[in-house]
């Protein structure tokens, strides 16, 4: 994607956009991240207001997924703590497409019926699927047309359109996405990151996204957390939407 | 072709006149059926071989009992209910270290499944010429015949199916969700070890209660076959469990009948049966593909 596609998103609409006005979502105190007693990354320490949307960028292997995954609470951390100051359900994680089991023939209307599922316990196996709502979510990510095709058969782009629609089912106040134009094409990044702009700016939703230096990407954040090689992080904060990175100058 | 017609219809006649074969046609439709439905899990989460690991364990838990009634010298009650439960509770050892493999990246399902297989047959081949006179109870264990089957057996595998089908259709949907996207799944707060856990565990009892009465090799096929075929289908999930249950209750059906008026091994023509119908359906979907294209 190039700077001048990147800029087309119109982000003007929040002149002086300032999320630190907004109330505190997420405190970290301290969290090491990893596997088996190993931290990949931290210790970290840092705070999140709402309507902030937050970029995580980093080299391969520095821990980036590792630190989502145990943000939404896949992995307990290795020291360290975090609090979100919303509710568990209204957290809901996108991640990427190779992570759904291609050998089940699932339709997108299967796909988008698991977004319905919450909660814990026998309720949870349990889903009244409403199909007004499952069709608006589908509407948003413009993706109707295709509720009844094999999700496999659908390109990377698509995939990701309709794992965000299924996210969106839950009405949450925080998405957090893994890498959601790994396997995208230009065009389908440009319309995913002009669409989040979209859905959080209408929903006042506070997105935190995993991306490999997207010049796309970072002209619709207002923050840039970037994760070094020895698991220390720096935040850029942006006033109105951050800029193309300096080593994206001149791609 | 009115001739055939009629001569089916008196073989069927025949079959379900006779006690013995009603109740070994009905064991395998309803075996069919269950073992249809979960072979969509099985053939999905790629251990097709879990059958194979399930007998030879459940084989060893049958030796193992009949060594146990012979030491003790044990009879009566305990004697007809020691060695289905043997087997049983071996089988549910290889899904307690399935759900375990689960949780540990370094180790596989295959390694766990491989285990499960060659380490209770190894035993079993150890511990029973110390004891001959089991040596026939427990071949039968393994190469249990679907020709005729006890009426306990017949009753454990309804009741089995009858659980298993009304658990899949109270939580269909999550069951799925645990299989197609499982870190979502969790990120939602669906209980998937727990899943995992009912759905290896019913899989276990099946097999083991199947192997019994009808043999391993319909029980492998009757797991793997079906489900391979309806997987094949663009027809959403839903439809992919129906069409493989009935293929599965149609395929133990068929092949009971054909191998019945033809003379052949009821549990050979049941696999085979199944086989064609996963051709068949394999095929229907690649049309269907290639139509809708």
């Amino acid at each position: 994607m190039s700077e001048a596609a990147a800029a087309d998103i119109d982000t003007n609409n929040e002149p002086g956009e300032q999320p630190d006005a907004e109330p505190m979502l997420l405190q970290v105190h301290g969290l090491r991240c990893g596997y088996d007693g190993t931290a990949v990354v931290g210790p970290l320490s840092f705070h999140l207001h709402e309507k902030t949307f937050m970029l995580i960028e980093g080299a391969n292997g520095v821990g980036k997924s590792t630190l989502m995954k145990t943000l939404i609470g896949l992995q307990e951390p290795i020291e360290g703590e975090y609090h979100w100051e919303v509710e568990r359900p209204r957290l809901r994680f996108v991640p990427q497409t190779r992570t759904l089991d291609p050998m089940l023939p699932a339709t997108v209307f299967d796909v988008m019926a698991t977004g319905l599922h919450q909660g814990g316990g026998l309720a949870s196996l349990r889903v009244n699927i409403n199909d007004e709502r499952l069709g608006q979510a589908l509407q948003t990510v413009g993706m109707e047309q295709f509720r009844d095709h094999l999700f496999q058969e659908l390109s990377e782009g698509q995939k990701q359109l309709v794992l965000l629609g299924r996210a969106l089912l839950g009405e949450p106040k925080v998405l957090l996405l893994d890498e959601p134009a790994a396997a995208m094409d230009p065009e389908h990044e440009h319309r995913t990151m002009e669409l989040l702009h979209e859905i959080k700016q209408q929903s006042g939703l506070t997105i935190v996204m995993i991306a490999h230096g997207s010049p796309v990407a970072r002209s619709v954040s207002n923050r840039i957390m970037t994760i070094d090689r020895d698991g220390s992080i720096d935040i850029e904060r942006c006033l109105a939407t951050c800029p193309p990175s300096p080593s994206e100058v001149g791609r | 072709m009115i001739e055939f017609v009629i001569q089916t219809w008196t073989i069927l006649v025949e079959i379900l006149t006779e006690p013995w074969s009603r109740e070994a046609i009905l064991t395998s439709t309803v075996a069919g059926l269950c073992l249809g439905l979960l072979g969509v899990y099985v053939v999905s989460r790629r251990m097709v071989f879990i059958s194979a690991a399930l007998t030879q364990s459940a084989a060893l838990g049958v030796a193992l009992a009949f060594i146990a009634l012979g030491f003790f010298g044990w009879t009566g009650v305990v004697m007809d209910i020691l060695p289905p439960v043997g087997g049983i509770v071996l089988s549910f050892v290889v899904v307690a270290a399935l759900l375990y493999a689960e949780e540990i990246p370094r180790l596989s399902r295959d390694a766990v499944l491989g285990i499960g297989f060659i380490v209770p047959m190894a035993l079993v081949f150890l511990l029973l010429p110390m004891f001959p006179h089991e040596l026939h109870e427990v071949e039968a264990v393994i190469n249990g015949v679907a020709v005729m089957v006890e009426p306990v057996d017949m009753y454990a595998i309804a009741a089995v199916t009858l659980l298993v089908v009304a658990v899949q259709v109270y939580g269909f949907r999550g069951f799925v969700f645990a299989s197609l996207d499982p870190l979502v799944a969790r990120s939602q707060g669906v209980p998937v070890r727990a899943i995992n856990g009912v759905l290896f565990g019913a899989v276990a009892l099946m097999t083991a209660l199947a192997t019994r009465a009808l043999g391993p090799l319909p029980t492998f096929g009757l797991t793997v076959l079906p489900a391979i075929g309806a997987l094949g289908l663009n027809v959403g999930l839903k439809w992919v469990f129906v069409l493989s249950a009935v293929g599965g209750a149609g395929c133990g059906f068929v092949g009971y009948v054909l191998a019945y008026g033809v003379d052949w091994s009821v549990g050979a023509t049941q696999t085979l049966v199944a086989a064609a119908l996963a051709i068949l359906l394999r095929l229907a979907g690649a049309i269907h593909r290639r139509v809708i294209r």
